[in-house]
């Protein structure tokens, strides 16, 4: 059950099951309100339905990242999203040899393309050579080359 | 009666092939969950539900391989259940499955790897056994080696999921490695070993309590507790300290201190046999806290390498002497395999801990306090094992004192 989840990896281990409690103590008689209020006022617009063709998105968690040379040099563990939503950095199991010395860090969502042939990033392993590993729950080191002047 | 050289080419063989197949099942399962879009805190419920499987069943199963007179029959069943474990990691990596593969895979190594020790005693008897357990690590290692280099090239280039095909295709080998050792080679010793299993000395009570086997237990704790968890964040440092070549690095660091294990474990093995455990053990388990010393020190990538070869040393150590000592203080008995279960356990809670220990050392203090750390556990071994350890080799018969 792979659960895509695209929450940043900030939401603290307390927060999420007191969060399910009140889910779970207000949800029902506000469920049963709702029906009896579907009865009585207009219904609610019908969702509509919208089709994104195969090849244009991409998953994101658990693919693989390959280097500027073309060989995978990761996973993609997490998107860290802002609070409008949009997406920062991306968290990646970096490096290693049959799992062995992997590193976790962070870098910043235009590092990452991603296309049909799988998510791209655009640093080396020399640039990110002594980079600093991401840490939950603390700020969040991202790499990122300064826009280039033209 | 000695065993035939079909049978003992057969054990070497299964020996290669067996560590090939448990190289698939070391960390890589990790990253190939995350390429299969697991979140960290589903990998690690999976990974946690293998380790604590592996643990329960470890003395169980040894008492079972004990109880059988069929070794083979044992160590076919554990194939088998690999084999499964593999087929549905690689074809099916949804929950259920890779839970049952995991759990799978945990039990059916606890009953390989003492039914491997058994069909060594049984074809070799307890006077030759030191050397064919290093015989038995020669070929184990040179397995681990070739595979790790094998199987991080496919994980890298190919699809992660072949790196379990792979797993899977060479239980094929060890199967037929394990069909080509003669049951007539091992019979006498099986009888002989079955017919002490109601001996007075065999009780279950008794064994938990001999201090030997106490000790020894402890210090294989001590062991793992100090030693799983320096690659894995020497591992780290690399990846941090080194650009480009730092794969190939990370990868020579897997595999030169298996090529030290194939070179010195037969040579270990005579060792033990002629002057004796105890100073096998202090020589091999001294090697723990030097290497967390050096570890600690030691900036420059290509350095680790050699540091790594201190690990050849000592793990040759602990996988020729686990064994042996489980025979020596199990003698007059048939409780070889539930010893070595006992033993098994020790290594496995103390490497569970390990890995989890010096990570949180690492990450809240530095990298160096945390090798200096493992370093200071391996140094409580190597100490555990002097002051406490009692000299386990039989006393040798008087034709052979006459003979040396």
């Amino acid at each position: 059950m792979p659960i895509a989840h695209a929450s940043p990896g900030r939401t603290s281990c307390g927060v999420l099951p007191a969060l399910l409690l009140l889910l779970a103590g207000f949800s029902l008689p506000a469920l049963a309100a709702a029906d009896e209020d579907e009865a009585e006022s207009a219904p609610v617009p019908p969702i509509s339905q919208e089709t994104l063709p195969k090849d244009s998105t991409f998953r994101v968690l658990g693919s693989d990242v390959k280097g500027p040379s073309g060989i995978v040099v990761g996973q993609v563990v997490n998107v860290l999203v802002d609070e409008s939503g949009n997406p920062r950095a991306v968290v990646l199991d970096y490096g290693g040899f049959l799992g062995v010395g992997k590193r976790r860090i962070a870098v910043a969502w235009p590092m990452v393309q991603f296309g049909a042939k799988g998510a791209l990033l655009s640093l080396t392993r020399d640039q990110l050579k002594g980079f600093p590993e991401y840490r939950d729950g603390e700020d969040t080191v991202m790499a990122a080359t300064p826009p280039q002047p033209r | 009666m000695t065993a035939s050289r079909r049978s003992q080419r057969g054990l070497d063989w299964l020996n290669f092939f067996v560590a090939d197949v448990q190289t698939g099942f070391g960390p890589f399962v990790a990253v190939y969950l995350t390429t299969q879009a697991w979140t960290e805190v589903q990998i690690g419920f999976a990974l946690s539900l293998g380790t604590l499987t592996a643990m329960l069943s470890q003395m169980p199963a040894g008492a079972l391989v004990d109880a059988t007179r069929h070794k083979r029959r044992a160590a076919l069943s554990g194939l088998l259940g690999i084999l499964l474990a593999a087929i549905l990691l690689a074809a099916w990596p949804a929950t259920l499955p890779v839970l049952i593969s995991e759990v799978l895979h945990g039990f059916a190594s606890c009953i390989l790897t003492p039914s491997i020790a058994a069909i060594s005693l049984a074809l070799v008897g307890r006077a030759a056994l030191g050397e064919r357990l290093g015989r038995n690590t020669r070929y184990a290692s040179l397995g681990g080696a070739i595979a790790a280099g094998v199987m991080g090239l496919i994980g890298t280039y190919l699809a992660p999921a072949a790196v379990f095909w792979l797993t899977a295709a060479l239980t094929v080998p060890s199967l037929w490695a394990l069909a080509s050792i003669r049951q007539d080679d091992m019979a006498a010793n099986v009888a002989a070993e079955q017919v002490q299993a109601h001996s007075p000395r065999g009780r279950l009570r008794d064994l938990m309590l001999d201090r030997g086997i106490l000790v020894f237990a402890g210090c294989a704790l001590l062991f793992t507790l100090s030693n799983a968890a320096m690659l894995p964040l020497a591992g780290t440092a690399v990846t941090r300290a080194a650009g480009d070549e730092a794969n190939l690095i990370i990868a020579g660091c897997l595999v030169v201190p298996q090529l030290v294990v194939a070179g010195i474990s037969p040579w270990v093995g005579r060792l033990a046999e002629e002057q004796g455990r105890r100073l096998v053990l202090l020589v091999g388990f001294s090697m723990l806290p030097l290497r967390g010393l050096l570890l600690a020190v030691v900036q420059e990538p290509y350095m680790l390498l050699l540091v790594q070869a201190l690990d050849g040393v000592s793990a040759a150590t602990l996988n020729v002497m686990l064994p042996l000592t489980a025979a020596d203080l199990t003698r007059g008995t048939n409780r070889f395999n539930l010893c070595m279960g006992f033993f098994g356990l020790a290594v496995g809670i103390g490497g569970t801990i390990s890995t989890g220990l010096a990570g949180t050392v690492a990450s809240w203090a530095s990298p160096e306090l945390a090798f200096a750390m493992l370093g200071g556990i391996g140094l409580l071994c190597v100490l555990l094992t002097f002051v406490a350890m009692p000299e386990t080799r039989p006393t040798l018969p008087a034709e052979a004192v006459a003979a040396s």
